[in-house]
């Protein structure tokens, strides 16, 4: 008899433990959807997001980069390609031809401290959509952020 | 336990058959493949296959400098990157015999705590979800990407943060960080319990993981197993007591263990564990002192010619890096040492005698992580 | 039965001389072809209903973009992208039984429809040994998956028919002992007469020892029907193979709509059996039929995304061990009531 009621006692614990189970999702069903109804609503993206290489202008409306290469000795995966430079000599001169691998990249952002003139950044822009692997590599015209007053 | 099969065994001579668990799977946690050795239903033997992520890190580590390293640290155990960031960069720190201030450590410390809970909510993730209760896969998914808007908000990045730096962190807290992170250390306690009313007292539950996968803590010292592996076997060993870095020594928190030495016991260690990374996250907020992140460190990080080694207590276990330096910028040799690698060792040993349906849960209480056993 | 139309048709039918046996087996057609529209269309509604609250339960959304907000054509896009798959059938491959399989396991469900009272009026056939007729028919489906283990040429999902095979056959014992119950409560085989015996709200789950079958059925119902936490013959395939691993296309549609189809077929039978079938004030009682039918369904819906999954021989210990005992306890129980 001492056998009968542990197993009834048994039987009540787990039915007991599967209907604590059972309540647990249901107080979920009753909670607001978590998901978010993408693409008709964007989620906020933090303003430190690593994204996409941006080249940034200075007050001239020139890119700030002076190809100083430091950005290319500092990525780990050679992501940075050839850089070119005008004529001129030391901080005076500016970058005419940048090369940047979207498929090498990692997104780690030491080629944003590495660069002296804050002339690069990741930016929020997390859609590298590319049809070719050709197209991955982005020069510096497609890089530069728009000039101020243009239509982006 | 062997159900049975004694008698058969005498009785009929019969051959092993082969199965294999394919690299492609939807319960082995990354490209694993076990080569499982049966008689009937029960295993006799095991073989894990590795190597099919293998992308030769080490190697890699030789061709770059030390702060170009940092970010493929992230990509080894990519459920947790900054343990794997700190213990590298702790053994370069030791080479360079650099000090880095306290603001950074604790900072340090938070991070490693969130990813240490998010790591642990994938585990009770996919443990439920090989089990057949998808339902607590998605709701520790969903508290995990609370987890995730924190690292992006503070580092821009969700899984593999690359963060750390030698001698700090990259950059201090936002604004508005210390608050959520807060809510969600009043949050998470409540979720958890919320598990435990789902899974650890279900029957079910408790019917397929109690008494499966025994490991013996000998045997789990033998095979150099740590971390919860160890722990729900009762063995008292965490890098942060045995070895305290960063402000370990400093905050209270305990040091999790379970006595079963089953699936059942290092489940509920990774589940206290949690608790505790909340506790010692809430300590760090509320004691951070104030100061520079980042030590000053050259352009070029030329440490000295030695060797050091840096550990941490990953949600794995012990995570190492060995660096071996030649006074040049670039270390001449990189050496990790994961703790899923050991794991995966003493699995086919876990695996004797169980069966088939058995293989799931004790492959999923171990938590590995390709990434780091293959590097 | 039917409301009307069967008299005049029949009598039209003998005013102009022509046996009866051809217009009732005209009538019993049409019936039946209704029923099967209905079951194709509950499958729908199923799918569509577990997605959904599935994603209720787990805090998001389900389907949301098919056919408006709520993504009720979503079903028929996936029935649509079946149809439109490659037809595999495996190299050394038993082709004929391979092909039969799917059939043996769809035809007996719907076949089991017949005798279901969706209201007063609207029985296909009422027959006088309505549950054993459908316990017999709701036993062929366990041959179809053995077919469909033993056709695909392939090792596991041989065994993974046995395994499958096996649980249908230990968890009919302990199914039977619940319907058995039911039907010495009623004094008679005929469905018509067991729910006759509950009108007027007197249930049999409401009388005393019926709780008990009605519990031991719904966890048998769950076992039939290869739900969680009794899945282990689908789910093999998280492992090894299930039994229908080598089917593509259309024919594995025909084992997922009739593993649907058999979900109704048991909710709705247990609202029948327990639940007094169509019985309810003020609806009308093919509404009533089907809000029972399907509360039953949500809650074996609830419990599968809430449980995790026994081992097989966790499963077949507890049928053998633990519902057989209880099943032939809970009979003797209801003997001694009726007495």
């Amino acid at each position: 008899m001492a056998k009968r009621t542990n197993l009834l006692s048994e039987v009540a614990i787990a039915a007991w433990s599967i209907a604590k189970g059972l309540s647990v999702t249901l107080q979920n069903a009753l909670r607001p959807r978590v998901t978010r109804n993408y693409p008709a609503q964007r989620t906020e993206i933090s303003s430190r997001w690593r994204g996409r290489l941006v080249h940034l202008r200075g007050e001239d409306g020139r890119p700030r980069c002076t190809a100083c290469q430091a950005c290319q000795k500092a990525c780990p995966t050679l992501a940075i390609g050839t850089i070119v430079g005008d004529e001129r000599k030391g901080r005076e001169r500016r970058a005419r031809g940048y090369l940047w691998d979207a498929s090498r990249c990692l997104f780690c952002g030491l080629c944003v401290e590495a660069c002296p003139f804050d002339a690069i950044v990741l930016s929020q822009d997390y859609s590298v959509v590319v049809e070719s692997r050709a197209e991955t590599i982005f020069e510096l015209a497609a890089l530069l952020e728009p000039e101020k007053g243009a239509q982006s | 336990m062997p159900l049975g099969n004694e008698m058969a065994r005498s009785l009929t001579p019969t051959e092993h058959v082969t199965l294999n668990m394919g690299p492609q799977h939807p319960s082995t946690h990354g490209v694993l493949r076990l080569k499982l050795e049966m008689e009937g239903e029960v295993i006799v033997g095991c073989e894990p296959v590795i190597g099919y992520l293998h992308r030769g890190m080490e190697k890699i580590g030789e061709s770059r400098t030390y702060p170009q390293f940092l970010p493929y640290t992230d990509r080894l155990d990519y459920l947790s990157s900054a343990s794997n960031n700190v213990a590298y960069v702790q053994a370069v720190e030791k080479l360079l015999g650099l000090e880095v201030p306290d603001r950074a450590k604790y900072l340090r410390v938070v991070l490693l705590e969130l990813n240490r809970i998010a790591s642990h909510l994938v585990f009770v993730a996919t443990f439920a979800n090989d089990l057949a209760a998808t339902t607590v896969f998605l709701y520790a998914i969903r508290e995990r990407e609370m987890i995730m808007d924190l690292f992006e908000m503070w580092a821009g990045a969700r899984l593999t943060q690359s963060w750390v730096r030698i001698g700090g962190v990259a950059k201090d807290l936002p604004g508005g960080f210390a608050e959520r992170a807060r809510e969600f250390c009043r949050l998470l306690p409540k979720r958890l319990d919320e598990y435990d009313r789902l899974l650890t007292g279900n029957r079910i539950f408790r019917v397929r993981t109690e008494g499966v996968g025994i490991l013996a803590p000998e045997m789990g010292v033998d095979y150099g197993c740590s971390g919860p592996t160890l722990r729900g076997s009762g063995v008292a060993f965490d890098v942060r007591r045995a070895e305290p870095y960063e402000v370990y020594e400093r905050l209270d928190f305990e040091m999790v263990t379970h006595p079963t030495c089953d699936c059942m016991g290092r489940y509920r260690v990774r589940m206290e564990e949690m608790r505790q990374s909340v506790r010692i996250i809430e300590q760090c907020l509320a004691e951070l002192p104030k100061g520079e992140v980042l030590a000053k460190v050259g352009r070029t990080v030329r440490p000295p010619a030695g060797e050091a080694y840096g550990r941490v207590e990953s949600p794995r276990g012990e995570f190492g890096c060995f660096v071996v330096s030649d006074g040049g910028p670039q270390p001449i040799r990189v050496r990790l040492r994961a703790p899923s690698f050991f794991h995966l060792g003493v699995l086919p040993q876990m695996l004797q005698g169980w069966k088939i349906g058995d293989v799931v849960a004790i492959l999923g209480s171990i938590d590995i992580v390709l990434g780091e056993v293959d590097r | 039965m039917s409301g009307g139309v069967y008299r005049p048709a029949m009598d039209w039918w003998q005013a102009h001389g022509l046996p009866v046996w051809i217009l009732d087996a005209i009538w019993m057609a049409v019936m039946a072809a209704i029923v099967t529209v209905f079951v194709l269309l509950t499958v729908l509604i199923l799918v569509w209903l577990e997605r959904k609250i599935s994603g209720d339960l787990q805090s998001r959304v389900g389907p949301n973009r098919v056919g408006g907000r709520f993504g009720l054509l979503q079903t028929a896009a996936d029935a649509l992208k079946l149809l439109m798959k490659e037809d595999l059938i495996p190299a050394g491959a038993d082709r004929i039984v391979f092909v039969l399989a799917p059939f043996l396991v769809f035809v007996p469900t719907l076949v089991v429809f017949m005798t279901l009272p969706f209201s007063d009026k609207w029985v296909v056939k009422d027959l006088n040994l309505g549950v054993l007729f459908v316990i017999a028919i709701s036993a062929i489906p366990v041959i179809g998956l053995i077919m469909a283990g033993w056709a695909s040429n392939n090792k596991y999902a041989m065994l993974g028919a046995m395994r499958a095979a096996a649980q249908s056959l230990s968890y009919e014992i302990p199914l039977v002992l619940a319907m058995v119950c039911v039907v010495v409560m009623a004094g008679s085989l005929r469905i018509g007469d067991i729910v006759e015996a509950q009108r007027g709200g007197n249930w049999f789950v409401l009388r005393f020892p019926l709780q008990f079958a009605f519990i031991l059925y719904f966890v048998t119902a769950m076992a039939e029907v290869n739900r969680v936490p009794f899945d282990l013959p689908e789910a093999e395939s998280e492992l090894v193979s299930g039994y229908h691993v080598e089917y593509s296309g259309m024919r594995f549609a025909f084992f997922f709509l009739a593993e649907f189809a058999h979900l109704f077929f048991v909710s709705a039978f247990c609202a029948t059996l327990f639940l007094g079938a169509w019985d309810g004030p003020w609806l009308p009682p093919a509404v009533w039929f089907l809000v029972k039918s399907y509360a039953v369904v949500i809650t074996i819906m609830w419990i599968r995304w809430t449980v995790p999954r026994l081992r097989i021989d966790q499963i077949m210990g507890f049928s053998w061990k633990l519902l057989v005992p209880v099943g032939l306890v809970v009979v003797l129980l209801t003997g001694l009531a009726r007495v």
